[in-house]
């Protein structure tokens, strides 16, 4: 079985004081992107918050133009995600947020405040780096989140980059 | 600065010293005399202290006694306890000793956790400062605070676990705290853990008698037969209840497979639910709730003033009564092997974070429960329908193959005999009776064809079901239902004289009793009994009683009665009562 590797980028720029309540611990954002490293990204969102004691925010970012039926399907999916990383956590407060747009530059937006921000480590050929922007640009600590087996499926996620994106 | 403890002088040098004099040495003796005294007097006071903050199960007077113990036991001015939340980096309750209801109402909101105090959240380990001010972790004091200035605090551990501090400042008579005090500080939050953790332990066990007792009575209420909205709207009150929610929903699919709502709890259960009733029957088609009751797994969802976005799931839970918009919602899906029976929901106001993780295992297993219950008493009732049949059906086959037959047989004989005989009297006696078996044969016939046309007693229930939900939308309320036994003895005039009942008794609730809660009772034993009851100022004496009239008249038609009786403390009973077929 496939051993799940997390590398911290430590950008330790904190979020915008006042933004958070003072005694509440600061919120674990999950960025569910289009790139098959959701399950993983999803699992260790979960137990960064079970460490922490906050809670997490999954935040699912879909390309824009995506067809009715597309977007539903992939919001079913990530949904379907986010609730087998919560298995036997029960008290691990969630919420969930679908929106529309640049994954980049949309998980850096939602992450203000956030204490840390979790994403799938960049396929070396992908053309949207998105953990090495959220790296550079996000204003809390970014998680990255890789496995040493790139090929197994299993371990990564649905993948739903084959569905129609016209 | 921090103080630190003197060094100790040794306690034979004065003795060593052949110098000193003898008023000196008495002088010593008493002193020393005095100071056992004291530490024997504080001895004594902290046990007393020790007794005291474990008397006590209720942990909200353990804290204070706690903090009230310390400030007498190292003659502090103020006192306070801080109780770290559950990651043990802020202080999320803060008891306090010393301070008027004026003074805290003008320092405004207690400390989180900043300055000296963080000092001690961050290394917990007991502090005694000469001056709080000076301390280089100071963080000031807010406006309207009263001066401070000696300081002791040390952590309160519960096992591996820190539970919170516990602060003193302005020691009384000194410019600082000793480190007498200090050590006798220590020894209190030693004991103070340790009642703290029975009061812990004592409430997170009551709750959970509380939670056992709850699923044991709704599994009851499926099991003895209660109409399945009934013990839906009885889930929800209880629910709502222990959880100290503001709104409580159940939801289950039905036969098209659609999740409907089917409990609403938003308010006290005495009070009206009226706004709530209204979304009864809605159909939850939108956001994620399928794929959530097929995940079985429960979520705690948690908004915040602020989030960009709600889900789906938290709004319409939120919608469903007066809520706050924000808040913790757990939702429980029910599901019982590979069934999926429907969800349980619960919504918390926006300030209950602080406790709903402690209620979300105890809800898991009262859903879990409620499936097991709902499939069962559902297998139950198709179980009852399938005996009910089956007997219809043995009847049924009993009468054709065997009594028909014997009586065809008999006629045919009787037939052959009329034919036989000369006597014309005793022809026509014979072709009487040839006439009345062929009329008895008959008979026999449409009661086979009834026997298997007659509507299920699952009808009846439906029917009487359906009365009592169409009164809550004038009532204002939904009525409780139970029906206690198997209907399928009743023959069909029976049948409508109970539906009489309900209906009417149901009529009289609405037009005269204006109650807050109203339930309707059919009892199957040695008779059919049906009681309707309220809560309410009961039927003016210039009331019309035809209605009544006409029950008392079914009653009696069938050997039994109908009573009108006024039930403690408000509220009228109608019962009406008749005999069973079989016991006419």
């Amino acid at each position: 079985m496939a051993t799940t590797i997390y590398v911290v980028q430590t950008s330790t720029t904190p979020g915008p004081a006042g933004t958070q309540s003072p005694h509440r611990a600061r919120d674990v954002v999950a960025g569910l992107v289009n790139d098959g490293m959701a399950t993983l990204v999803a699992g260790a969102a979960v137990r960064e918050a079970l460490h922490r004691g906050s809670r997490v925010r999954f935040v699912q970012v879909l390309p824009t133009g995506l067809s009715a039926g597309d977007r539903s399907e992939m919001d079913v999916a990530m949904f379907g995600v986010a609730l087998r990383a919560l298995h036997q956590q029960r008290r691990v407060p969630v919420t969930f947020e679908t929106v529309e747009g640049d994954a980049a530059q949309t998980l850096v937006e939602r992450s203000r405040g956030a204490a840390v921000l979790v994403v799938g480590r960049d396929a070396p050929d992908a053309v949207d780096q998105v953990s090495r922007y959220c790296q550079e640009h996000a204003c809390c600590d970014v998680l990255t989140v890789t496995s040493p087996d790139p090929t197994s499926r299993s371990a990564r996620g649905p993948d739903l980059r084959s569905l129609d994106t016209a | 600065m921090e103080s630190h403890p003197r060094a100790e002088e040794p306690a034979s040098a004065w003795l060593a010293n052949p110098a000193l004099d003898p008023d000196k040495m008495l002088d010593e003796l008493r002193r020393r005399e005095q100071a056992s005294n004291r530490a024997r007097q504080r001895l004594t006071a902290l046990l007393d202290a020790v007794m005291a903050v474990t008397a006590d199960l209720e942990l909200a007077d353990v804290l204070t006694r706690i903090v009230r113990s310390g400030c007498e036991l190292v003659d502090a001015k103020y006192g306070a306890l801080g109780v770290l939340g559950p990651v043990g980096e802020h202080v999320v309750e803060f008891v306090t000793q010393g301070l008027t209801q004026e003074e805290h109402e003008a320092i405004g909101d207690p400390p989180h956790g900043h300055g000296v105090l963080g000092l001690l959240i961050r290394e917990p380990r007991p502090r005694r400062l000469r001056d709080l001010a000076g301390h280089p972790d100071s963080y000031g004091f807010p406006p309207n605070h009263p001066a401070m200035h000696s300081f002791l605090g040390t952590p309160i551990h519960i096992r591996d676990e820190v539970f919170g501090n516990l602060y003193m400042t302005e020691k009384q008579g000194a410019a600082e705290f000793t480190a007498d005090d200090e050590a006798i500080l220590v020894a209190l939050a030693a004991a103070a853990g340790i009642a703290i953790d029975n009061a812990r332990q004592y409430e997170a066990s009551r709750q959970q008698r509380r939670w056992l007792a709850t699923t044991g009575a709704v599994t009851q209420l499926f099991l003895e037969g209660r109409d399945e909205r009934s013990a839906m709207h009885f889930l929800s009150q209880q629910t709502w209840e222990l959880s100290q929610a503001q709104v409580v929903m159940v939801a289950l699919y039905d036969d098209d497979g659609d999740l409907v709502v089917r409990a609403v709890q938003a308010g006290e259960p005495q009070s009206a639910n009226e706004g709530s009733e209204a979304f009864l029957g809605t159909v939850l088609h939108k956001g994620h709730w399928r794929e959530l009751v097929a995940a079985r797994e429960p979520v705690l969802l948690l908004t915040r003033p602020g989030d960009p976005t709600a889900d789906g799931l938290t709004t319409d839970v939120r919608a469903l009564g007066p809520s706050d918009t924000d808040g913790p919602t757990a939702l429980m899906p029910i599901t019982v092997g590979d069934d999926e029976i429907g969800v349980l929901a619960v919504a918390w106001a926006a300030d209950a974070e602080t406790f709903v993780g402690e209620v979300v295992a105890p809800l898991a297993a009262l859903a879990q429960q409620m499936g097991l219950a709902l499939v069962a008493a559902r297998s139950q009732q198709v179980r009852s329908r399938v005996a009910m049949l089956e007997d219809r059906d043995r009847i049924a086959r009993d009468m054709h193959d065997h009594v028909i037959q014997r009586l065809f047989a008999t006629g045919m004989s009787l037939q052959s005999a009329s034919r036989l005989t000369e006597h014309p009297t005793v022809r026509s006696r014979l072709d009487e009776a040839v006439d009345s078996l062929d009329a008895a044969i008959k008979d026999i016939r449409k009661t086979i064809f009834e026997l298997h046309r007659a509507r299920p007693t699952r009808e009846l229930r439906e029917e009487i079901a359906e009365l009592v939900r169409a009164s809550s939308q004038t009532l204002g309320f939904a009525p409780d239902l139970t029906i206690d036994g198997r209907l399928d003895a009743l023959t069909a005039d029976l049948e409508a004289d109970l539906v009489a009942v309900v209906r009417e008794g149901l009529a009289n609730v609405v037009r005269h009793a204006q109650a807050s809660s109203a339930s309707v009772r059919v009892v199957y034993g040695g008779t059919i009994q049906v009681e309707v009851s309220d809560d309410g100022v009961g039927a003016p004496s210039d009331a019309v009683q035809s209605g009544l009239a006409n029950l008392r008249q079914r009653a009696q038609a069938r050997g039994g009665s109908l009573t009108l009786r006024a039930r403690t403390p408000r509220g009228t009973a109608l019962v009406w009562e008749a005999a069973l077929p079989d016991h006419e």
